[in-house]
């Protein structure tokens, strides 16, 4: 456990968020990174989401508290991130790329910092805005969010030691990746779903 | 041997685990749902079928009837006749003379009978309609007639009718063959052998010479094309006429179509069997009148044809255009009248309902009105001399009411009740265009018993009143435990009907994460505030019937575990409460659904015993009314309001926890929010149950919850169940709007007061109606008023599946609640302990008469009521 959680891990996360190109070029190649702490912040992340949406006041948000379900939302962002980890890695496995599995699933789950850090502050701030001055909001909102995909532009391309070009190339094909697995997965469940429907209406013939 | 792995081993225990597991499942699956046959001993047997012997008449009978109709039974009251040329029933009665007819007698033409075409006016001569299917492709609905396909059929020459007519105990059964009985040929065989064929042309040649010979088949064989070898009628110079010359010489040797199916034999050929159901119809006289019965077991289907529907005598009874006055009562919701001749019926329009409404497992997934089902199944005609009371007695959950007035086919007024024997259901089948019919493929088991009763003629048997007075004599007269001395005609306080809504299931959220809380509306201690306040308002006749008291509240979990809502309080509470309540002579009843399972319900399998449809199995369940879709299985947002149909076959299961459970739950009694009150069969086509049977088993279910020492209150009850209610709540006191329907009179209520204590739906949820017009209604109906309250308010229902009360406040609706009470219980307490003897509608003014004198004149335009009692009159304005 130690291995994952040190206080020193935790503290590189962050040293991560000032140093990109050096501290995401140390987590592929000295192992300085952790994959249990990238996850508990793509959780966080998530719970920040939930949060803002459950928490921020009307004059930023036009959300029903009563649609807002933390779980299912949960759900949503760790399939996402697993389809972007397993899609990315599964292009640039084909380009050459340098980054590991391990290491593409802890600079997207460090990325996710910038948001957990600003979407607070954001919904505190939001309690106190009034109706003009929504901007400092969207501010703090935007730069939280603009930063982490910066963070995780630069990281795509620090752990496979890629160019820019080669970078947006990976991003582009990334998604297209994403659509085709999630395809397959769409086909097998409807081809599982069939067989089990054939299954069962000969089980109800039998039984009804 | 080699040793096995670590991981072998390993992998050998866990699947060991796992199979024994499977099999503890499978064992206790067959166990608690599969090998559960106590249902059965509610079956019925329908297999006995009295001998009949020869018909023969009787002597005796009275002169005027004996020209065209032969004395058949008689007994201390009644003669029963019947016409043998046209199956003709008369039933006279002896001490008035009375005759009724099963079909117009005497008959004139068709055009005077105002028949305009053929077929009703074989109709208006039958005793029997027969809708069938071709088993084989039930699409399109057929439909026999006993006269036009039976009694009516012109007979060859020797030819015995198509009927018989047996003498049986009391009574006369006839058997009609209905269907063309003939093959393809008549009695000519389609094919011969060589020899036989010789032997035939012998045999005509000896008996008539070559010329009956040549008249008979010499000649008209030909090699035959389907049989090598044999030979075939030539068929290219056939006709009916040839053919009835031929089978006059074959007749002439004897031949018969014993010897026609022997030589088809001979051959080898395929006999098509002709399309003909065969099906008795008893008639037996009574003390009161007579019964017929239709004994289904009896019935022989050949040539592929399923029976789908039976009317029974349709024109017993009729009354002719321009006859007199009266009308014909049928159960329409609180029970309606359609007046004879009314006009209202255009071209082939009827009035038409099903007996306890239709089976749920039957219905369209969309609803196309929404109706009052109609309670009772009875249904009667009012001459201006006579009052016929019918009552179904048998196979009535499968019965329908039919009534048409003249001009709609002819020019008779009639009412009648029709039986489906099995269920037709249109599958739709993936990939399909065109749904897949499919037919049950036994018919249902029953007698399909109706009992035609003729009231004496005097002023209390007269009308609808005299209908309702007889029917309530039926009901609660043979019942021990209302003996007539509840009658006692002395004033007393009316009841007060209060539903307390406990604790409803609420989403909540905490972070977003969602969960279910319990939301308590009425707790057991703010109960009792509430009826304090209401004994303090000299209410003291209190019918509390607490809903969602128990398993996780309203929608609750199945009752084999029943524990109290903790946060409503503990069971000592409920002890107190219930201890208050009865210091003043009021009751408590714990509010209890078990035939409609809530999806709620977690505990409940529903796969293995929910009623299940017929063509595709799948399991049976609804919701609400959608009110945009019209769909019967809205959840409107909250999967709560949908249900599952508990099957027949588990309901004894839970009646016995429920009769265990409740032994340790201090309450008063037991309100069944759905039983007794619907009726629906399991289609499930290894282990069909009919909705005949089902209401065997319900009325099995009532007999033993008739032993519990505790009260029962039902919810709007079908007939069966009514005897055994204590209190009998949300009865209709409307008809349903159709157009036919003329009078809507409180029939329902009228067969209850005095023996059973009820009352119409909550008022404070009903936006349509003033409290005035209310109070009317319910003054009319005899009814007690009824409330539903929550101490907290009704916004905090608005996220749960009980947002449609959005008006339950007991602060709110205190003063409007006693206020009605009082003016209700001034006039309706003067007859509280009376039967409802008389009503009568005016206009906007009915009169209502009790059995201890007291008449009530209703001005429903001025929204006055008038007591005339022993003392004088008095009024009293409810404006």
């Amino acid at each position: 456990m130690k291995k994952y959680f040190s206080k020193e891990k935790w503290a590189y996360s962050f040293y991560c968020l000032s140093h990109p190109v050096e501290g995401f070029y140390e987590i592929r190649h000295r192992d300085r990174g952790s994959v249990p702490i990238a996850f508990i912040y793509v959780i966080l992340y998530s719970l920040c989401y939930s949060w803002n949406r459950l928490a921020s006041s009307f004059v930023v948000n036009d959300t029903n508290p009563r649609n807002v379900d933390a779980f299912s939302e949960l759900t949503g962002v760790l399939v996402l991130y697993l389809l972007l980890c397993v899609g990315n890695w599964s292009v640039t496995c084909l380009m050459s790329g340098e980054g590991r599995l391990k290491d593409i699933s802890i600079i997207i789950g460090y990325s996710m910092l910038p948001m957990i850090l600003t979407y607070i502050p954001a919904t505190i701030i939001s309690q106190i805005v009034a109706q003009n001055e929504e901007a400092f909001y969207y501010i703090i909102i935007t730069v939280g969010t603009v930063y982490a995909l910066l963070l995780m532009l630069l990281g795509i391309m620090i752990i496979h030691n890629y160019s820019l070009v080669k970078t947006l190339l990976t991003v582009v094909l990334t998604f297209v990746a994403i659509l085709v697995i999630i395809f397959c997965a769409m086909m097998i469940a409807s081809l599982v779903s069939q067989v089990y429907g054939f299954f069962h209406s000969i089980y109800l013939e039998l039984i009804f | 041997m080699k040793k096995m792995s670590k991981v072998t081993k390993i992998v050998l225990v866990l699947l060991g685990i796992a199979l024994i597991c499977v099999g503890v499942y499978v064992a206790q699956y067959l166990i608690r749902y599969t090998f559960r046959k106590e249902y059965k001993e509610y079956a019925q047997d329908y297999s006995y079928y009295e001998v009949g012997k020869e018909f023969a008449a009787l002597s005796g009978g009275s002169a005027e009837l004996t020209t065209d109709f032969s004395l058949a039974a008689e007994n201390d009251n009644f003669r029963l006749y019947i016409d043998t040329k046209t199956c003709n029933v008369a039933l006279e009665q002896k001490s008035t003379g009375k005759v009724f007819y099963t079909n117009p007698y005497p008959l004139g033409e068709m055009a005077e009978e105002g028949c305009k075409a053929e077929l009703p006016y074989e109709q208006l001569q039958s005793q029997l309609f027969v809708d069938y299917y071709m088993a084989d492709k039930p699409t399109l609905l057929l439909s026999f007639s006993s006269y036009g396909d039976c009694v009516g059929l012109e007979l060859n020459e020797g030819e015995d009718p198509h009927y018989k007519i047996e003498s049986i105990e009391n009574g006369l059964r006839v058997i009609f063959t209905l269907g063309d009985t003939g093959t393809e040929t008549g009695m000519v065989p389609k094919y011969l052998t060589q020899e036989r064929y010789d032997e035939l042309v012998a045999l005509l040649t000896e008996a008539g010479g070559t010329k009956l010979a040549k008249q008979g088949i010499r000649g008209k064989y030909v090699e035959s094309d389907d049989y090598k070898g044999y030979l075939e009628l030539n068929e290219s110079n056939i006709n009916p006429f040839s053919l009835n010359k031929i089978e006059d010489a074959l007749s002439q040797i004897g031949y018969t179509m014993d010897d026609y199916y022997a030589d088809m034999a001979d051959v080898g050929a395929e006999v098509v069997e002709p399309v003909t159901i065969q099906i008795p119809l008893e008639y037996r006289l009574t003390a009161d009148g007579m019964e017929t019965n239709i004994p289904t077991e009896q019935i022989k289907e050949t040539g592929g044809a399923a029976v789908y529907e039976v009317a029974v005598l349709p024109f017993f009874n009729a009354q002719r255009l321009d006859g007199g006055e009266g009308y014909m009562f049928v159960p329409n919701g609180s029970g309606a009248l359609i007046n004879f001749d009314n006009g209202l019926m255009g071209s082939n329009m009827y009035y038409s309902e099903y007996v306890y409404g239709q089976d749920l497992l039957s219905v369209k997934e969309t609803i196309e009105d929404i109706t009052e089902e109609s309670r009772l199944p009875v249904f009667g005609i009012q001459k201006e001399n006579s009052t016929m009371l019918v009552t179904l007695d048998d196979g009535q959950s499968l019965a329908k009411i039919t009534a048409y007035t003249s001009g709609a086919i002819s020019a008779y007024n009639y009412v009648y009740s029709s039986y489906r024997l099995r269920e037709y259901e249109a599958v739709v089948v993936d990939g399909q265009a065109d749904p897949l019919s499919v037919l049950e493929e036994k018919i249902y088991s029953a007698y399909l018993k109706q009992s035609y009763h003729v009231l004496p003629d005097t002023e209390e048997y007269d009308g609808y009143a005299g209908m309702a007075k007889y029917y309530r004599e039926m009901l609660f007269g043979n019942d021990e435990s209302s003996d007539s001395s509840v009658i006692t005609n002395e004033a007393e306080d009316i009841k007060f009907y209060v539903d307390l809504l406990g604790a409803v299931e609420r989403e909540s959220s905490l972070l977003g994460f969602k969960y279910d809380e319990t939301l308590a509306m009425t707790t057991f201690e703010e109960a009792e505030k509430i009826i304090n306040e209401l004994y303090g308002s000299n209410i003291t006749n209190l019918v509390v019937n607490y809903k969602g008291w128990m398993n996780e509240g309203y929608y609750h979990d199945t009752v084999d575990n029943i524990k109290i809502v903790r946060k409503l309080g503990s069971k000592s509470e409920l002890a107190a409460l219930k201890k208050l309540i009865e210091s003043k002579g009021g009751v408590l009843y714990g509010d209890v659904a078990l035939q409609f399972v809530s999806f709620a319900a977690d505990d409940y399998n529903y796969t293995a015993q929910s009623s299940r449809y017929y063509g595709q199995g799948y399991a049976a369940s609804f919701g609400k009314i959608g009110p945009t879709t019209y769909s019967r299985s809205a959840s409107l947002g909250y999967s709560e309001n949908l249900y599952d149909l508990l099957s027949p076959k588990f309901l004894p299961k839970y009646v016995d926890y429920l009769m265990e459970e409740m032994e340790d739950v201090d309450v008063t009694g037991v309100s069944l929010r759905d039983m007794g009150s619907v009726l629906y069969s399991d289609k499930k086509r290894k282990e069909l149950i009919s909705r005949e049977f089902a209401q065997h088993i319900a009325e099995g279910m009532f007999e033993k919850l008739d032993t519990m020492d505790k009260q029962l209150m039902l919810n709007n009850p079908l007939d069966y169940a009514l005897p055994y209610a204590d209190d009998v709540t949300n009865i209709s006191f409307y008809k349903n709007a159709y157009v036919f329907v003329n009078e809507e009179v409180p029939f329902y209520a009228m067969v209850m007061h005095g023996y059973v204590d009820y009352c119409g739906k909550v008022y404070n949820l009903n936006a349509n109606i003033s409290a005035a017009e209310e109070c009317l209604e319910m003054i009319e109906a005899g009814a007690s008023p009824h409330f539903v309250f929550t101490y907290e308010r009704s916004s905090e229902l608005k996220y749960t599946a009980l947002n449609d009360h959005y008006s339950t406040q007991f602060a709110t609706w205190k003063d409007t609640a006693i206020g009605m009470y009082q003016q209700v219980n001034a006039v309706l307490s003067q007859v509280a302990n009376s039967t409802m003897d008389s009503h009568e509608i005016q206009g906007d003014v009915v009169t209502v008469g009790y059995s201890n004198g007291v008449v009530l004149t209703i001005d429903k335009a001025n929204l006055t009521v008038t007591v005339e009692n022993g003392n004088g009159t008095e009024t009293y304005n409810f404006q």
